[in-house]
């Protein structure tokens, strides 16, 4: 599957990269939880940066309870309390949380990020102090989003987009097996068979599947090699647990369509269309870790390239930045803003890649596991609107301004930015 | 925050969906920032349809009193009152006759900030949205996100107006 050779990276290199990066979400933190601005392919929030109850926390919560397992050190446990603390306060009576819709943020009903959350919840059960608590809460969420998502008479989900129908369908799938609660499985297996429904059989697409539905049975002709890859670890899982082999396979058409649009340097275009054209840029960077752990889900080593290119892409403050080409040839504000929501993929990644004994502490009691953060100011060139201008970002704040004049300014902590300039402030 | 929320629905206001979600996400988030960093303990907002409700409760929730001072949000008629923060909506060219017939409440003569919403170019560039094209509609989505709203007067939707103590 994967013909390129993938020598493990080097221990120190992955230990210190995770180090950077779990100091520089710690300086996301805010009354509520992780805050910060959001830059997407769809839209963007650069002046709310008050917590997000999003997806963000998939990848933060099961990164910290990795991290807790390889290392055995109580903050990592304490960290997790925390972030599955925010989701828990942050839930409202009706199951929903607040701030749940991330590049839409602040919003309700995110979609699939409330049921991603929740698929943290589940999965970090373990490093958990209440897991009964947990339980109940991961239940209301789950009911609160099959009552506003599940259509009984057509027994099919309303949002037909099948990466959404697949994370939802890991969060009941996971639920069903952690509760005992049988009856999840079966709006689990409806999600999934919904999503495969627009799965391409054949022809150079064969894999992929359709970012959308307009229809019931149509597919709208866009295939992002970044959200197929969301798609797989839900389908592995429901072969598991449903025994249903087809879900396995799917997942494996899945990769072999990812495989076939890697590039040599390790990114993906962003789409694909079905008539053959395709958007090469922006492409991801952060996001990839996801489309990382998409093959470790197969059981496939990650590509070298794609890791290599991640790891290199790191900034000094510890974050990852966005993407590459939102703007052209020259780097812009929304590409390297880096953005928790898709820096959680990164630290989950990390956190999977992280040895397990080489890391344990050696008979030597508060020896930190990992090495000690190495941050500093993230100084960049951008461009914005043909005028160079500096992102800076450090603990404290995050900046962008030309020779002149203070173009964006957040103050971490602050749920709100202090300038958002219009040419920056593009949703 | 501590909000209080009176309700004027105006005859004629669009469902909050498509172009509308959007230029409300910019309207609400422009209030809530400005009223935050100003120091705005608490905010009286009169709302033109009740849909509005939910993401002005949201956003109060989620933004911390940060001082003492009042805030007066007039984004439907009301009579003006006294506030440290004052925010009045009009309607501009976009709007329909009806809309545009609100007459504004305007608490002094210059604003100290204002925001075009919906802008006439981002409707232009909407047009585009509509081709079965995915390729066509992706990039006329981008345009229209490029010229959505802006500080500088231009033909538009909803302007929204910031203005000091009244």
């Amino acid at each position: 599957m994967n013909p390129t050779l993938t020598r493990p990276q080097p221990q120190e290199r992955i230990a210190q990269a995770i180090a950077n990066l779990e100091a520089w979400l710690e300086t996301l933190r805010q009354p509520g939880g992780y805050g910060g601005p959001v830059c997407h392919w769809w839209q963007n929030r650069l002046r709310y940066t008050g917590p997000g109850h999003d997806w963000r926390y998939e990848g933060i919560l099961i990164g910290y309870l990795i991290l807790w397992q390889k290392t055995g050190e109580a903050r990592y446990r304490q960290r997790l309390n925390q972030a599955a603390g925010d989701l828990l306060d942050g839930q409202l009576p009706d199951g929903g949380y607040s701030a749940s819709r991330f590049e839409l943020n602040p919003g309700r009903l995110g979609t699939p990020h409330e049921a991603a959350a929740t698929l943290g919840l589940l999965l970090s059960l373990p490093g958990l102090d209440n897991p009964e608590r947990v339980l109940a809460s991961a239940r209301r969420n789950l009911d609160y989003l099959i009552a506003q998502l599940y259509l009984p008479g057509e027994n099919a989900y309303r949002d037909r987009v099948p990466n959404k129908l697949a994370t939802l369908a890991q969060a009941l799938l996971t639920y069903a097996e952690g509760s005992g609660q049988k009856r999840y499985l079966d709006y689990a297996k409806v999600a999934l068979e919904q999503a495969l429904g627009y799965q391409v059989r054949q022809g150079p697409l064969a894999g992929a599947i359709h970012q959308y539905g307009p229809t019931a049975t149509r597919g709208d002709g866009r295939f992002f090699p970044y959200y197929q890859s969301r798609c797989i670890p839900p389908l592995v899982e429901g072969a598991r647990v449903l025994g249903e082999p087809r879900y396995l396979e799917a997942a494996r058409q899945i990769l072999g369509f990812i495989e076939r649009t890697r590039e040599p340097d390790g990114g993906w275009p962003m789409i694909l269309y079905q008539g053959g054209g395709r958007v090469e840029r922006p492409r991801w960077i952060a996001a990839n870790a996801d489309v990382l752990l998409a093959y470790r889900a197969l059981g496939e080593p990650p590509p070298e390239a794609a890791l290599h290119r991640l790891l290199e892409a790191q900034l000094k403050s510890g974050g990852f930045p966005t993407a590459e080409g939102f703007g052209g040839d020259q780097p812009t504000p929304h590409d390297l803003i880096p953005v928790a929501g898709w820096n959680d993929k990164v630290f989950r990644l990390l956190a999977e890649l992280l040895p397990k004994p080489a890391l344990k502490p050696q008979g030597r009691p508060g020896t930190p596991a990992l090495p000690a953060p190495q941050v500093g100011l993230t100084e960049v060139q951008v461009r914005v609107a043909d005028t160079p201008a500096w992102l800076c970002e450090n603990h404290q704040a995050l900046v962008i301004q030309t020779r002149s004049e203070v173009l964006y300014a957040w103050r971490k902590g602050e749920p709100w930015a202090r300038v958002v300039h219009p040419l920056l402030d593009v949703r | 925050m501590e909000l209080e929320v009176q309700l004027n629905p105006l005859p004629g206001f669009p469902a909050l969906e498509g172009a509308h979600e959007l230029a409300w996400s910019y309207l609400l988030d422009a209030l809530f920032a400005d009223a935050y960093h100003a120091g705005v303990g608490r905010l009286e907002v009169v709302l033109p349809h009740p849909d509005l409700r939910e993401g002005v409760g949201l956003r109060a929730r989620l933004t911390p009193s940060s001082g003492d001072k009042t805030g007066l949000a007039l984004l439907a008629p009301a009579p003006s009152g006294k506030a440290d923060r004052v925010y009045t909506l009009e309607f501009g060219l976009l709007a329909p006759a009806r809309l545009r017939r609100t007459k504004p409440t305007r608490p002094g003569k210059e604003p100290e900030g204002s925001l075009y919403v919906y802008t006439l170019r981002a409707k232009l560039a909407g047009l585009g949205m509509r081709s079965p094209n995915p390729a066509w509609a992706d990039r006329a989505w981008r345009a229209v996100r490029q010229h959505f709203a802006s500080t500088q007067s231009t033909p538009s939707f909803y302007r929204l107006l910031t203005w000091g103590a009244s």
